[in-house]
């Protein structure tokens, strides 16, 4: 096993919580035998067993066996548990509370247990001790070990004591021939929430931290005018020293009397400068060190959560060789950097979905051994699992030698099963296909192999990576290899973020998926195809408006240097404009309310430093969203497909890209068939050739405007009744007048554009 | 009354302390209109009076957390209107909803009196934007009436019943259907 360190550290710790649930159990169980608990103690007996079967202690394996047979036997029935039953299960448990011990001192924990399963089986003729024996130390497994003295020194604890205080309870001269310190090894199961609650308050101190900080600011220019009043009163004093004053002050009594008050008032004024000085200096010093203690919470909190990947992949070994077993296949497996330490929710979330792409791999992937040796390639096939950190990312590749992905094989299945249209599938690389495999409905496909059928399929990978804000790549050669490589942020807290200003709007973006920032200027924009582009390394990537994608009000990019952010998802780059680009936060993410499960290119949200929310952008669809047709739309053809039966044909003439695919996608994915046009002209030129049911106008083209198409078509005899919708960002009164003037029969406004609002009125009139 | 409202909108961080207001309001209301309701032994429902747009509502007290003054609200992109957007409550996003778009009410821009009100005891958290907010009122089951069809107070479904307050009209509103209305449940 790829464990350097004590391979004994998580199993010790759940031993020890399953053992004070059985001790606690059989405590009840004894009073009280219902069948939820018999059930309880038959699972907690059953995970034991499996626990200590896989960090090879047998001893404990076979009283834990031997206790899930009796728990199976009193809830089927077959068997009522008598008190002296009991007492013998405490024996068993005392036994290996003593082989924990062991594990815990760094001993040799194999111990011979035979004695002990015979006097549990009701072998050895020993009689019972009365009710729950604490006090007796397990007999059998103290005559079988030679530390005996060592072992005194629990059994006066009951059994339910956790392992803390067994360690505290452990001689000091001991710990100190065997370990460093029991305190460094202590730990204690914390609740996520908890952990997270204490994040949030972590991320609140930090808000208030600036708070702070801007306080300083204040204090500091309060602190000056302070200083400069007390420079004033410095030239006053001196003044007093005027012979002319001090005539004035001797023969007139009154103003004696005001210069003494002046006098006091200035010794007053001098000591508020000299106190304020001090405590202003004390004070910044006290914020600069809180906001180095909120940080380090702040970290050390991030770090809390962090388990080494080990903790779910010392399962693979004995999974990989069951399901190697079952499908009588060889396998070698690698695992690589188990050490290194990931987010216990990432961890808990990709377990189950790991599993199954190990399970895909040598079910689909590896080769039976006769046909690996037909081509030559080692009758074993090799799975290598590998974890590595790069920077604050996480990346986990599974990797076989196997017989790879049959990529037409893949088109076929995504055809048969309708993921796919043929008109999508011929727009589809043969990378892109790859990707066909993680479509929901996919996997569970008989057609790829007899041996699948396992119930989920890929698709929770891929769903799974993406909650996690995560991507992920398949690469695979025919014959040869596939390869999953799943990128994770290393920690679910902390995401780190590109900061950007897109119109007013701040906005976040996760820094994976942030293929690089440039600078453009708009002669670097070419037009391909029917969109517009940007040479990136020698490749045209896609442009696009991040305002128009997202519906925010529009605002001119600024001159000459259009700032652009490039984001990969899968295969695809797109290159989003921006207005400004902030910089790199790390932030905590939030939900945007637990009844907003999911809006449109969203991926969260976060506070940010000014206590501010701010939205954290989901890229994967905003790639998807910005793709517009191709494989970009699968998601949606099942609803057209369906949808069919509307069978209205729209036509979209606007002269941005941006707006034509937005409106398409928008309204193909509602099941109308779009058409576009890119001017009025080319308008007119295709409604002469089909009698569209509804037309959308933008206003604003070259050549003729869109209240001239309209008032153009509404003469004719064909489109008089067709309804024409106008779309447009000029939102004053007069322009809409004019649209209604022209024939229009709905002006929606580009800044409250919606695509519900957008569907709704096109309802309302096809 | 008038004074109190002042005197809460001068309350710092915009976070106000409710219970210490609303305590002085429920005095002050209790005080100006112990002779106009009749103090039976029956139990009497503390309810939140609010307006939007021209209408007078109410929402028992019990689902009411807090008031807030309008917070600093960021917009979601391609959420549905009745999402206003989000909110920074005590270091929790909390969204804030246009009701009056649940209600078919005109929705009305934010002005000096708007306010936010948080909601407790529901499925979820979440702020209310309203356009006033007038106090707190005891009122019984007696006085609660079915509404009538002519006035135009928004969908019967989320509307408990109305009561009248010094001659005006008070819509009370049912926080649980309201809440659980589809409009609300963003998927």
């Amino acid at each position: 096993m790829a464990v350097k360190k004590d391979p004994y550290r998580f199993f010790k710790i759940e031993a020890r919580e399953l053992l004070d649930k059985l001790n606690e159990g059989f405590v009840e169980v004894e009073k009280n035998p219902s069948d939820d608990l018999l059930n309880q103690l038959f699972r907690s007996a059953h995970t034991l067993k499996g626990a200590a079967r896989l960090v090879q202690l047998e001893n404990i394996g076979k009283i834990a066996h031997y206790l899930e047979d009796m728990m199976g036997a009193a809830k089927s029935g077959e068997r009522s548990l008598t008190s002296g039953d009991i007492d013998r299960f405490f024996k068993g448990l005392d036994a290996i509370a003593v082989i924990l011990d062991l594990v815990d001192k760094k001993e040799d924990p194999h111990i011979d247990v035979s004695a002990t399963l015979s006097l549990l089986k009701g072998e050895a003729a020993e009689g019972p001790p009365p009710s729950s024996s604490p006090e007796s130390p397990p007999v059998t497994a103290t005559a079988d070990t030679p530390t005996v003295v060592q072992q005194e020194a629990t059994p006066p604890k009951p059994p339910s004591t956790e392992a803390v205080t067994v360690f505290e309870e452990t001689p000091v001269e001991e710990k100190q021939t065997t370990k460093p310190s029991s305190a460094e090894d202590e730990t204690i199961r914390i609740h996520l929430k908890t952990l997270n609650t204490i994040l949030n308050l972590g991320g609140e101190l930090v808000i208030n931290k600036i708070k702070l900080q801007a306080k300083v600011d204040q204090l500091n220019a309060l602190k000056k005018m302070v200083n400069l009043n007390a420079a004033y009163l410095d030239s006053w004093e001196h003044l007093q020293e005027v012979s002319e004053f001090k005539e004035i002050a001797s023969t007139t009594p009154r103003i004696k009397e005001t210069f003494s008050f002046l006098e006091q008032s200035v010794a007053l004024q001098k000591q508020i400068r000299d106190e304020l000085n001090i405590f202003f200096d004390e004070y910044e010093d006290d914020v600069k060190l809180t906001h180095l203690i909120s940080l380090r919470l702040q970290a050390e909190t991030f770090k809390a959560r962090m388990l080494p990947a080990n903790t779910i992949l010392l399962n693979y070994k004995r999974l990989v060789r069951d399901v190697a077993k079952e499908l009588e296949k060889e396998i070698e497996l690698h695992v690589i950097g188990g050490e290194i330490k990931v987010d216990k929710q990432v961890l808990d979330e990709m377990q189950g979905p790991l599993m199954h792409l190990v399970r895909n791999s040598i079910d689909h992937g590896i080769e039976e051994p006769a046909e690996r040796e037909r081509q030559g390639k080692g009758r074993a096939g090799t799975l290598t699992l590998k974890i590595e950190q790069i920077g604050s990312a996480l990346t986990i590749t599974c990797e076989d030698n196997g017989r790879g992905i049959d990529v037409e094989k893949v088109a076929e299945v995504a055809l048969a099963k309708k993921i796919i249209t043929e008109q999508q599938l011929a727009e589809m690389s043969e990378r892109e296909m790859l990707y066909l495999i993680m479509e929901p409905g996919f996997s569970t496909s008989e057609i790829v192999t007899s041996l699948s059928g396992r119930g989920v399929g890929l698709d929770v990978l891929s769903t799974t990576v993406n909650k996690l804000r995560g991507s992920i790549t398949i690469q695979s050669e025919l014959g040869q290899y596939s390869r999953f490589v799943i990128q994770l942020p290393q920690s679910l807290a902390n995401l780190p973020t590109l900061l950007f200003r897109c119109g007013h709007e701040k906005l976040l973006i996760p820094l994976s998926f942030v293929r690089q920032t440039v600078r453009i200027q708009p002669k670097d924009i070419d037009t391909e195809g029917n969109r517009e582009v940007i040479q990136l390394d020698g490749k045209a990537t896609p442009l696009v408006q991040m305002n128009q994608i997202l519906q925010l009000p529009h605002e001119e990019l600024a001159g000459n240097r259009i700032p652009v952010v490039v984001i990969h998802s899968r295969e695809d780059e797109i290159a989003f404009a921006v207005n400004k680009l902030l910089g790199v936060q790390e932030v905590v993410v939030k939900d945007l309310g637990s009844h907003i499960q999911k809006v449109n290119n969203v991926g969260g949200s976060t506070i940010l430093g000014d206590g501010h929310p701010i939205i954290i952008l989901d890229p994967a669809e905003l790639v998807l969203h910005a793709k517009g047709g191709s494989y970009g739309a699968l998601k949606l053809t099942e609803q057209s497909i369906e949808e069919e039966s509307k069978n209205s044909r729209l036509l979209v003439v606007d002269d941005s890209m941006t707006t034509r695919m937005m409106e398409k996608t928008i309204l193909e994915s509602a099941g109308y068939h779009v058409d576009l046009a890119v001017s009025a002209e080319d308008a007119l030129e295709k409604t002469q050739s089909f009698r569209y049911h509804l037309l959308i106008v933008d206003v604003e083209m070259p050549g003729m405007n869109g209240f001239e198409l309209t008032k153009t078509l509404k003469d004719t005899a064909e489109y008089a009744e067709v309804p024409i919708i106008i779309v447009s960002s000029l939102a004053t009164p007069e322009m809409k007048r004019q649209g209604i003037a022209a024939g229009a029969q709905a002006y929606i406004v580009k800044g409250e554009f919606d695509q519900k609002i957008l569907l709704e009125t096109i309802e309302n009139f096809v | 009354m008038k004074a109190l409202l002042e005197k809460k909108g001068n309350v710092k961080n915009n976070l106000t302390d409710l219970n210490k207001i609303l305590d002085e309001l429920r005095t002050a209301f209790d005080h100006s209109f112990s002779a106009a309701i009749e103090t039976t032994a029956e139990a009497m429902e503390h309810v939140l009076l609010f307006s939007l747009g021209e209408v007078c509502y109410a929402i028992p007290l019990y689902y009411t957390q807090e008031v807030l003054k309008v917070p600093y609200i960021t917009r979601v992109p391609h959420a549905p209107p009745v999402i206003a957007g989000i909110m920074n409550l005590n270091g929790e996003i909390v969204s804030v909803c246009r009701i009056s778009h649940i209600l078919d009410m005109p929705s009305s821009e934010t002005q000096t009196e708007s306010r936010v009100l948080v909601t407790k005891n529901l499925p979820y958290t979440t702020g209310i934007f309203v356009d006033a907010v007038h106090g707190i009122l005891s009122v019984s089951e007696q006085q609660i009436q079915p509404i009538l069809s002519t006035i135009s107070a928004g969908k019967a479904d989320f509307i408990r019943g109305e009561f009248y307050t010094e001659d005006k009209l008070v819509i009370l509103l049912d926080m649980k259907k309201l809440t659980s209305a589809p409009e609300m449940q963003i998927r």
